[in-house]
């Protein structure tokens, strides 16, 4: 064990043990000390010079999440529509190409001709 | 107290510094009960009071102001806990790496009240460090009612959840800081 870690530990007997339990029946009373409220009007003070930064709410930031998505879809959806139709249709077509291809050279038949 | 609370919405100083006046040893013990230390409980008993200036315009009544004032001490004391945790946790990051910021550590309380009795302050350290191995919700029942001394109700109105709950946040809370402070005395190093 390192010297930082054995100076936090605590050698606590079973009598720290009874007493800490008694601190819970009998708890001491606690109280603000003298400076608390001059010092608390010096941070309030501070606090009214220094508004707090804005803060996007939730909500907001949802919805804005939202119209940037919606729209990036969209741009998507344009784009590939002119260069040749979406995801699907560019996959079928190039399923039809290369069908037609392997049977006019591999089979001996022209495409769209049948045994 | 309506009177109170209308001069508070209009940002009037001097009801601020009524309300601060009043509550200020309840809402200092509170954050004590969660800190174990009264600098740092004075100190976010301060930040509670603040929130309380910033957002009395928007406290709608739903329950009384005394609730609502604790209610944001205990936020505010659980929050210092977990920074705290978190603080502990990197210190221990830049021990490993090599480098120490011990002197940005917190004042312990044996520093801010050094005349304080030895023996005294040990047990209150171990019932404190006991009390930081239980659930947020049984820390809180313990803190309020054990030790500030709250009814179940006004507990369970500061905690939003029922008088029934509180009764036994606060039983589990006892048998369990019991074993855990036992279990600090058998491990001595």
């Amino acid at each position: 064990m390192t010297k930082r870690h054995s100076m936090n530990k605590r050698n606590y007997s079973n009598e720290d043990a009874q007493a800490a339990l008694r601190l819970l029946d009998e708890p001491e009373q606690v109280q603000a000390s003298a400076g608390f409220l001059r010092n608390l009007e010096q941070r309030l003070d501070e606090a009214a010079e220094s508004p707090r930064g804005y803060v996007i709410p939730v909500p907001a930031l949802g919805i804005a999440l939202a119209v940037l998505l919606l729209i990036n879809i969209i741009s998507v959806t344009l784009f590939l529509q002119s260069t040749g139709g979406t995801g699907a249709e560019r996959a079928g077509k190039l399923q039809r190409f290369s069908s037609e291809y392997a049977i006019e050279n591999y089979s001996g038949y022209s495409a769209g001709e049948t045994r | 107290m309506e009177e109170l609370l209308k001069q508070l919405q209009a940002g009037d100083r001097d009801a601020f510094r009524q309300l601060a006046g009043k509550y200020q040893h309840k809402v200092v013990s509170t954050c004590y009960r969660y800190l174990g230390s009264q600098a740092e409980a004075e100190d976010a008993a301060q930040e509670v009071f603040i929130e309380v200036f910033r957002s009395v315009k928007r406290f709608r009544g739903e329950s009384g102001l005394g609730t609502w004032i604790y209610r944001i001490a205990v936020n505010k004391c659980l929050d210092a806990l977990k920074a705290k945790k978190r603080a502990r946790r990197s210190s221990l990051l830049t021990v490993f790496m090599g480098s120490s910021n011990e002197h940005k550590r917190i004042a312990a309380p044996e520093q801010y009240n050094p005349a304080e009795n030895y023996e005294l302050q040990r047990r209150r350290d171990m019932l404190h460090e006991a009390m930081q191995q239980l659930p947020d919700s049984q820390k809180s029942a313990l803190a309020l009612v054990a030790l500030e001394g709250f009814s179940y109700r006004e507990a369970a109105e500061i905690l939003g959840v029922t008088p029934a709950a509180v009764e036994g946040l606060l039983h589990r809370g006892k048998t369990a800081l019991k074993e855990i402070i036992f279990k600090l005395a058998e491990t001595r190093v």
